[in-house]
Order: structure tokens, then sequence, then C-alpha cells
């Protein structure tokens, strides 16, 4: 545990030595700070390293990431699977779909299966409108979903 | 060279729908028939009609393949490439129509636009600079570096008129030359690609189907107002646009056309791209600011404008990705070429993304200013499955709602502004009439409350407040208080917040109260939702739809346990006309029925039918168990109402009231109760037998009932009053046959629908020639056609002026008059009618064809000067009703509207007069049985709880047990057939076609039931 922590450490000094040597912008940072984690989030440990070597007040860095709705501070699945939920969409049946999701997962919007495969998002316009209702599984978009489409969908991404 | 260039779509949207897979099996099968040095397959961006993909643009034809498979690669190569046949089962059909188009350019989506911006999205490879330039790219940047001023520059932008395409609509030249005009040794320009506007995508296709061109459109603005560096603020849902528009800026630094010194003019320039991380709000251009520097998205105050005071305080222009791809056209081809198309205003094109209920969505470039019903109708195709258009959003969560009847409004920026809506960036989401417009505000207000940044109170704390009036509005406990209460608390929302946000978060909900009001009030006073959505206010779709509210899923379910007895109970606490609903109802309950998704609606009609007979053939066991006849009476009251007229609407109010305790008298004109259900609707359809048994039911309850009596002649208002009625209901019908103005219609021989329906229905003997023409195409056009047959014509032919599947006539009448023999004559107006000896023998008729979309949606039919006779011995016409309005409606002095209807209160019925009230055809005109039932129910209500403070209807209401539980997923299984009799059995007589179900039939078909009061009453304990 110890080890893999220092390893993570060290992979987050990469990215933010990359950033200081470039002037990578602060969300691109944190996107790729968030990716490297294997449970898809931004934990506490990372935000300590950031503020160190950046100089900037935790607090400062808590602000802005709680602000964007991609950032997490709380663990999430591998996959994020974000139910497009704008008016397209919510007039061909977003609700639906949805609902079978969340049968079919076991979860709830904003939560993590128990095996940590997928968290369930749901998520203002894809831009995919003529396709709806739409869901995007990582950066993978579906559309005209039907509930009786999701087990294929879902299918790829499901561990074996 | 390539014999066939395939150009396959690899937008967002065809990418879905597994365009890379048909891409790989085209490829693959190439090689198979080594056809790969002969055929290019090219992957370009969005062509904009993404419903239709995946698309395949084969040239050098220009044949469009759609809706493409993996596994129709083959056939394409091997049929098309191969042999030079097109595939027609791959081609584009008209919506709803067979007519294939092979062409590109012939397919009424694609041949009504202007595509400038979007014209090279789809037709080139957007990661190849080379085609882009191939396509006159960069000459625009050549013309400003090498001959143009910054200052030329701008003034071509200012003199173009062009406004921003981002939602504003501020000048962009003036914008541009305010930040040219600010000292500073840095500025930037910054292209605003956080598109999150639902329902709006064109942002992401231009970035993804032609980056270059906004590449080219930033370098240009920073040449003009002498920025260095540029950024492009992209939304982290686009990974495909952001990886294009990579690209195509590695690729113009790799070509000298972004770094130092471009096409040797000594200016430098190059962008970066930002990525967003999910908030709305950064589209605001002050807060997409503070999020480039890497801080929370919040808005910051104007002034200072970004063009003095922007990105780390420098001077700043934020341009959206659609105006900076049209600097180039513009710079290219010059602002007087740009100002000839659109409006003097609202100069150019504009995109829009049309979505929701639209049978051709997409995105479609069109020239400012375009009618709204051009846009909906002639490109869009109109509205899917034959439902009506009811309004259109745009702007998104800032905007508002174009209502139907402005579908004539040009789309520019001033118009749109006139009806209190914005243009926004271009997204058009069109609603039908299953929206809920109370529903649509308060998604909109849910969407804002929740993306505000909660910088300034009014925008956090102001949108939250006014969620929870429209939540108290959908969920039935609003008042109309609550309206006064949104449109002051939208006003200080809009005056007060800080930005973008806030100051337009209320338009939705400002501009639905405006347009729809009807529609909130009816929440509020009625507690119910026209549109069936808010599910707190119903039982389920059906029940919502019916106009006396039947507990459908209830009495189907009690038919499956076999409970028919209970099932007539749970009818009849509602509807006091079962056996004649359950063969006339026009069964709005089954048009909304959800199982139609699925595949066929449920046949509710046929099963209430069921119910009715079986208890009528099982009467006496029934009177001994039925719940509602033995629950304890409501004690009698001294009120007394009268009811002039005995149709539908007359009888259902006797029977509510009747049923509450109050003393109730019918006074009918014609000897016998039923009005149109006995005199229009023939026996065949609706047996009188059935019909006088269910008036008996309601006079049996102690209902008094006058016939032969004229209200108005025998007896006057007043003199009911001095009787000692407090109370009068008016549902007097449209009975009057209405007349158009033909030459000839005075020949002995041309008869009035309804008259002729009437004299067959009283018993009378008609006599009616060999060859008859019915003009119309109503329910009393059937019925008088297929009458006519029955008493002895030889040939019957329908003269309409419209397309079969306009008529407004039931669809299995008029299949039924098909099969009995009835001829029809479409796209036929009558003109003149002769005869000789003052006797009919003909009718002479013009040919109309199709020409413009009227306002509601469908093709004006109109005259082609072809004139055509038809010989005939009679003619009826039967185009219309209208009220008596001479007599009683006038004699009492009630307010009437233009065309002769009795004005009433919607809600209450009251008329213009104290304690009158009115209800049914002479009211709405001549509309439906079960919709005059409503207002006869609504009347009763009405003077309950005038009584009593609150009505009691619960009172009347027995309790039933049935299994309330989600039956498991459905196979598809279409509805059951009821039997006809055959036509063999149909001539020279008036015996009832359609047989009732079997018990298994009926059994088989409330199987069918999904059971929306289930899902609903899950809802309603949470």
């Amino acid at each position: 545990m110890k080890c893999e922590e220092t390893l993570y450490s060290k992979e987050i000094l990469g990215l933010i030595e990359k950033y200081k040597a470039t002037g990578e912008p602060l969300l691109t940072l944190l996107h790729e700070i968030q990716d490297l984690h294997p449970d898809n989030h931004l934990p506490a440990t990372a935000l300590k390293l950031i503020s160190k070597e950046l100089k900037m007040p935790v607090s400062t860095l808590y602000s802005t990431v709680s602000f964007y709705s991609m950032f997490s501070l709380k663990p999430r699945g591998r996959h994020i699977v974000r139910v497009c939920s704008s008016p397209p969409c919510k007039l061909d049946g977003t609700d639906v779909v949805l609902e079978a999701l969340e049968k079919r997962l076991g979860i709830g919007v904003g939560e993590t299966t128990p095996d940590r495969n997928f968290t369930l998002e749901e998520q203002s316009c894809l831009g995919v409108c003529s396709l709806s209702p739409v869901v995007m599984i990582d950066e993978d978009v579906f559309g005209n979903v039907t509930p009786q489409r999701l087990p294929v969908i879902l299918e790829s991404y499901e561990e074996d | 060279m390539y014999r066939i260039q395939a150009l396959i779509c690899a937008g967002s949207g065809c990418i879905s729908s597994g365009s890379k897979k048909v891409e790989e099996n085209l490829t693959k099968t190439l090689v198979e028939y080594n056809l790969q040095n002969e055929i290019q397959i090219i992957e370009t961006g969005c062509r904009g009609a993404c419903e239709q993909g995946p698309l395949l643009l084969v040239y050098p034809e220009g044949v469009i393949y759609r809706k493409l498979k993996p596994e129709d690669s083959r056939i394409i190569v091997e049929e098309h490439f191969l042999k030079g046949r097109l595939v027609e089962q791959l081609l584009f059909t008209e919506p709803g129509k067979d007519l294939i188009i092979s062409k590109l350019e012939e397919i009424p989506f694609f041949k009504k636009q202007t595509r400038f911006v979007l014209r090279n999205c789809g037709t080139t490879d957007p990661l190849k600079i080379e085609e882009y330039i191939a396509r006159d790219g960069y000459l625009a940047l050549g013309k400003a570096l090498l001959e143009m001023t910054p200052e030329g520059v701008i003034d071509e932008m200012k003199t173009s008129g062009i406004r921003g395409r981002g939602g504003a609509g501020f000048p962009t030249g003036v914008k541009w030359e305010y930040c040219r005009k600010t000292e500073s040794n840095q500025k930037y320009i910054i292209c605003n690609a956080d598109e999150g506007d639902p329902g709006a995508f064109m942002d992401r296709s231009v970035l993804e189907g032609s980056s270059y061109s906004v590449v080219e459109g930033m370098t240009i603005a920073a040449y003009a107002i002498g920025a260095s560096q540029g950024y492009v603020y992209v939304r982290a849902e686009y990974p495909l646009a952001v990886e294009r528009l990579s690209l195509a800026i590695k690729r113009a630094r790799e070509i000298g056309l972004l770094g130092k010194n471009i096409l040797g003019s000594g200016f430098n320039f190059d962008i970066e791209i930002r990525i967003g991380a999910g908030a709305f709000v950064c589209g605001e251009e002050t807060a997409l600011l503070s999020s480039i520097e890497g801080k929370r998205g919040e808005p910051r105050p104007r002034p200072p404008y970004p063009a003095q005071k922007g990105l780390w305080g420098k001077p700043t222009v934020i341009n959206n990705v659609e105006t900076l791809a049209n600097v180039p056209l513009i710079i290219h081809h010059g602002s007087s070429w740009f100002r000839s198309m659109g409006t003097e205003k609202s100069p150019g094109t504009k995109i829009f993304a049309l979505a929701g209920k639209i049978n051709n969505s997409g995105l479609v470039e069109v020239p400012m200013g375009m009618p709204l019903k051009e846009v909906i109708y002639e490109i869009g195709g109109g509205i899917p499955e034959g439902k009506t258009f009811k309004a259109a959003l745009t702007g998104g969560p800032s905007g508002g709602v174009i209502p139907a009847q402005h579908i004539n409004t040009p789309l520019d920026f001033e118009s749109l502004a006139d009806l209190g809506s914005i243009m926004g960036s271009g997204g058009l989401i069109v609603l039908d009439n299953t929206a809920c417009m109370v529903d649509i505000a308060q998604f909109f207000l849910t969407f804002t409350a929740d993306e505000s940044c909660g910088k300034c109170p009014p925008c956090r704390a102001g949108t939250k407040e006014l969620l929870k009036i429209l939540n108290r509005i959908t969920h039935g406990t609003g008042t109309m208080e609550d309206l006064d209460k949104i449109e002051s608390l939208a006003l200080l929302i809009k005056s007060s917040s800080l930005c973008g946000l806030g100051q337009t978060a209320p338009n939705p909900v400002l501009s639905t109260l405006r347009h729809f009001r009807h529609e909130y009030e009816a929440h509020i006073l009625d507690k119910r939702c026209p549109a069936g959505v808010c599910s707190d206010l119903m039982v389920s779709p059906c029940e919502n739809e019916c106009p006396i509210n039947i507990n459908v899923p209830g009495y189907l379910q009690l038919v499956l346990e076999d409970k028919v007895f209970d099932a007539y109970d749970l009818i009849l606490e509602s509807n006091p006309l079962p056996a004649v609903c359950g063969r006339v109802c026009h069964h709005p309950c089954e048009e909304v029925c959800r199982r139609a998704q699925l595949d066929q609606p449920v046949a509710i009609d046929n099963v209430k039918r069921y119910i009715v007979d079986y208890v009528f053939s099982h009467w006496e066991e029934y009177k001994k168990q039925s719940k509602v006849g033995n629950l304890p009476p409501i004690p009698k009251n001294n009120h007394r109402v009268a009811i002039i007229g005995a149709g539908p609407a007359g009888l259902t109010a006797a029977y509510f009231l009747a049923k509450l305790g109050y003393k109730t008298t019918i006074f009918e004109a014609n000897p016998e109760p039923g009005g149109m259900l006995r005199y229009a609707i023939p026996e065949y359809r609706l047996p009188k037998a059935l019909l006088n048994r269910e008036i008996q039911n309601i006079l049996d309850l102690g209902v008094e009932l006058k016939l032969n009596t004229i209200v108005g002649e025998d007896i006057t208002i007043e003199d009911l009053k001095h009787q000692g009625f407090e109370v009068i209901f008016i549902s007097t019908g449209a009975q009057k046959g209405q007349l158009i103005k033909l030459t000839g219609d005075n020949l002995e021989g041309v008869l009035s629908g309804l008259d002729f329906l009437k004299r067959v229905n009283s018993g009378e003997k008609v006599l009616v020639g060999e060859k008859v023409v019915v003009v119309g195409g109503g329910n009393v056009a059937i019925d008088a056609s297929r009458t006519a047959l029955r008493l002895g014509s030889k040939e019957v032919t329908i003269l309409y002026r419209r397309e079969k599947e306009d008529m407004p006539a039931e669809p299995h009448e008029i299949e039924e008059a098909e099969h009995e023999g009835v001829k029809f004559i479409f796209l036929g107006s009558p003109s003149a009618i002769f005869g000789e000896d003052s006797k009919v023998n003909g009718i002479r008729y013009t040919r109309m064809t199709l020409g413009e979309y009227d306002d509601g949606g469908r093709r004006r039919p109109v005259s082609t000067n072809e004139e055509l006779i038809l010989d005939c011995d009679n003619v009826i016409l039967a185009v219309g009703q209208i009220t008596e309005t001479a007599g009683l409606l006038s004699a009492t002095g009630l307010e009437l509207s233009k065309g002769g209807f009795v004005l009433t209160n919607k809600h209450t019925l009251e008329t213009s007069i104290p304690m009158i009230y009115s209800g049914g055809d002479v009211v709405t005109g001549p509309a439906t049985v079960s919709g005059a039932m409503g207002q006869g129910k609504r009347f009763a209500r009405t003077i309950d709880s005038y009584f009593n403070g609150e009505d009691r209807l619960s009172l009347i209401k027995a309790s039933y047990d049935y299994a309330k539980e989600i039956p498991p997923d459905q196979e598809e299984q279409e509805r059951e057939k009821p039997e006809t009799i055959s036509l063999s059995r149909r001539t020279n007589n008036f015996r009832e076609v359609v047989k009732t179900y079997s018990a298994e039939q009926a059994r088989k078909e409330c199987n069918r039931c999904l059971r929306c009061d289930v899902k609903e009453e899950v809802q309603n304990e949470m």
C-alpha cells in the first residue's frame, strides 16, 4: 500500500513538473491527475501535493475543484456513465433510460457500483441531440438509447 | 484518380450510430473485390442529418445512403460500386411518404439550406488542411494580412453587420474595435466553445467538421485587434472536437499558418486549447475568463468589459465558434455579399439545431429571417406520429417559446425578442402537443438553479424560490396568486442578477406564462395537466386524457381478475353512458396509451364495450352485487336544476346531480332524448335499444324528463326561474348542418348530412337515388354515405378537398366505409351542383393539389383549375355543424362567440348571465361525445361546489380490490381485433356491424395494459 502511494505521488509530481515547464493550465492538470487515479477522482493526498508544489493554498484548490461537476473528491468507478438530461433527451425518454440504468447497475445518480466499475451521473447537454436520448460512457457516445439496448452497451465495459 | 469517392460521416452523431464499423467493413469489402485503387473512402465531418446516420455520400453521382448498418457495406460495394445500381432500401424517403430520393441536393432537408459556415462539414476530410485550402480556405487570411490593415478588417466586419452567434447578438466588428482601441502590450482572442445550451450542437459540429475555419477566423481576428495569443475554451464533453481542433492547430503551425511571421507578413499568432470541466456558467464570458485563469468559473461585474480588461487583466475579445467561422467568409467574399443574405438588422446565415419532436432533426443553416414554419415543415419535415406542433423553444434555458400561433415568425434577433424569446446560440427544440409547458419551464429553471454559481443572491436564492412555486403548480397545490408572484420575482431576478445566467434564467417561465397562461391555470384551477405529463395530477395518461376521467387501468385489471361487475361499477363512477362510449367514443385515451410505443395502444374502448354487454346480459346478478348501486345514498336536497337538451352533456350533468341529491329536470325539444346520439349516429354503430337502456338508468335515479318542450318557445327562462329552478344548464348542441354557397344547392335532391341522418334515424322513410355524392370528410359524411348504401344506393362517392389522412372522421369508420364499397375522391372541391327540371343530376368539382403549408402544418389545397363532373341523383353536404342561434340563445341574451357559440368560463362553465351555465357542442362547437359528457360532469361539480363548498364526487365512489403491480416485461403483441359482420349481412338493414369481444379476447387485451397507474402511485408515496 505504502509503495503504491509513493508510486502514485511520483506520477503526480511528474505531471506537476510538466505543468510548471509548459505553463499548462490548472484545469488540464487537474483532469490529468484525476484520470491517473484508478478510482477516477482527486484524493486529498493529490490536492496536498499540488498545493505544496504550486504554493497554492489547499482551500483555493478545493474551491476550484468543487466548482466543476467533472471533478470528484469522492472515489468513483472505472467507467463514468453520463446520462444526458437536457430537454431533447428528456422529451425522448431520458427518465426511462435512467430508471433502467439505476435498476441494472443497482445504484442511484452520483453513486458507484460496489465493484467500483461504474459511476452513474446526470449530465447536461452532450450535443448529440438528434439521437436523443443519449448516454456517454467515458468518451464514447451512444444515441437512441432504450432500456432494451442497455445490456449490450454496458457489456463491453463490464469486468470479466 | 479514383472512380468513386465515398464520403462516410465521422461526426459524433454518426460515430455513435456505428459509422466506424460501416467504414471498416466497406474498406474490407473493397479489398476483397480489389477495388481499393478505384474507390476512395473519406471520413468527413458532420453533415447535419444526424438522426439519419450513419450517412454515406457517394460521388460523382451525389447519392446519399442513410441509417447504414455494418452489414450494408457489402451490398453497397456489390451493387453500387461494382454494378452501378442504387441500393434503394438504403436511400432517403420523405417522412410519412414512400417517395424515394437518391440525390443529396434533392432531399428537402438539404435543398432548402444555405450552407456557408457548414460548407465543409460533411464534404471534406476535416483533418486535412489541404482540402480546406483547396476549397478557398486561407484566402481570407492572405487577403487580410497582405492587403488589408487591421482597421480595414474591422471596418469590413462592421459593414457586414454580423452579430455574435453566441446569444446576445452584439455586433462583432464593434467589439473588435473597442479592443483594438484599448492600449496594451498584450491582447487575447478567445473562442468560446463552451457550448452548454441544451439542444444546441452547432459549435461541436463546426469544430469537428471544419475546425480550420475557426482557426483561420481567430487568426484574422487576432490580426485585427492586435493579439498574439488565442485560446479556445472547449467543453470537456466534446472529446472529438478537442481532438480534431488540436490536430488542426498543429497542422496550421506546421505549414506556417500559425506561429511566427505568418505568410511572411511579420504577424505572429498562436492558439492553445483550454478544456472546461463541466460548468454551464463558464459559457458566460467573464466566468469563462476566470475558468481559463484556473479559478472557479464565477462571473464578474461588467464594466470593465473584457475588450478593455479581460484575461489576466488584458484586453480580450471573446467570440463564439460560429461567429469566428463566419469571419473568413466575410473577408473573402466581402461584406456586401454577407449582407445579401438575411435581414437588414440580422444579416447572414444562422445555424439552427433542430431537435425534439421533429421528423428531420439535425443542424440546418438558413438565411436569417426564414419563417419558423419553413424550418419546421419544409426542412424539418413536420411533426412525427401525426401529432401537432405546439411550440418551439429557442435560446435554451435563457430563451423562451414561440407558440403555434406565431409559426410565421421570421427567425432573426428582433422578431424573437419581440415574442419574449431570444436567438441564443440557435437551439430550436420542437415541442408537440404532448409537452407540458409548466413542466418545461420547471425543467429549465431546475437547470439554471442548479448551474447558478452562487455568487449573487438574486440568482442563487431567487431561482430556487421561483422553482418552489413551479413545483407547487405541477403538484396541484398552486394558487392563482402564485402566478403574480412568479411575475414579480422573475422581474427582480432579471434586473438584479450579476451575469447573463441570472438575468435570463426566468425567461422560460415568463415566456411560457405569457403564451400558455391557460395551461398554468388548468394546473391550478382544474388540478389537471392538459398534456398529461405532471404525474401527481393523474392516475395514468389514459385517465388524464379521458374527458370524464375514467380509471382505465383499474377496470382493465378488474376484467383480468374476472371481476367484470366491479369493472362496470368503476366505469359508472365517471361515466353514465358506457355502452354508448364503448361504441362511439373517439377514445382519446388510446391516443396517449404508452403501449403504442411498444406496438399498438390497448383497445380500451372495445374492452369497455365488452364489460357493459356482459353486465347487461347478467343484469339481475349484477344488481345484487353492485358496489356503486349499494353505496349509502346521498340525502336529497331542495335545489332545483333545469337542464336544456337531453344529449350527452345534459344527460351526464343530470346523472351526477341526481346522484348528489339535486332535483333535476331535463327539457328536450325532440320527441325522444339522446340528442346527436339518437339523431346523428346510425343504428348500425349504436343500437337505439342500448341508448334507451342507458338513458332509462339515468332517469331511474329520479331525473325528470320533459320531451317535446322547446325552451324559449314553449317555456321561457323566466318561467323556469318562477318555477323554482335555481340553476340552468344549456346543452342544446350544434345541430344545424352548415351550408356552403354553391350554385344549385337549392335543387331537389340536395340534402344536409345532418338532416338526412336525423330523418333516417327518426324512422322516416327517406328515398335516395342510385348515385349519391357526399361532400365532406368528417364522421357525418361517413355516416351519411354508409346510411345511403343501406337505403339502397348503388354508388356512393365521398368528395373531399384534402387527402385521406386529413379526414377528421374516425379511421376505422373510413376503413369500414371503403370495405362496404363507398368510393372516395380526394383533393376534389365542389364548385357547382346542376340538374334538370329542378332535380339534381350532377356535381362539378375542381381538382385540387397540395400547396403551401398552413399554420396548422397541413398543406393547403389549391385549385388546379381542372374541372370534372360527376353524375349523381343526390348531393349530401356534410361540411360542418353550427348552433341554432335564433330562439333560446338570442332570447336569453347570452354572450356568443363570432361563430355563434356560447361563451363561458372554461373552468366553471358560467355564462355571461348569473346562474346560467352552458356546456357541450353549443359551447365548444361540434366536437365529441365524451367531450360533451366531460362538460356535463364539470357543470355538476361546479354546482355541487357552489352549494357545498367543495364537490362531493368522492362520495359516489366505492372501493375495489385489484392488483397494483407493474406487469413483467412484455413481448410485442398486436391488439385484438373485434369481429365484424359480413358484407352480405349489412345490405338493406341497420344491423350493428362491429361485434363485442369474447371473454377471452377481452382478457387478452387487458393483459396488454402496462399499468401506468402503478408507477404513478409509487411516486406519490415517495
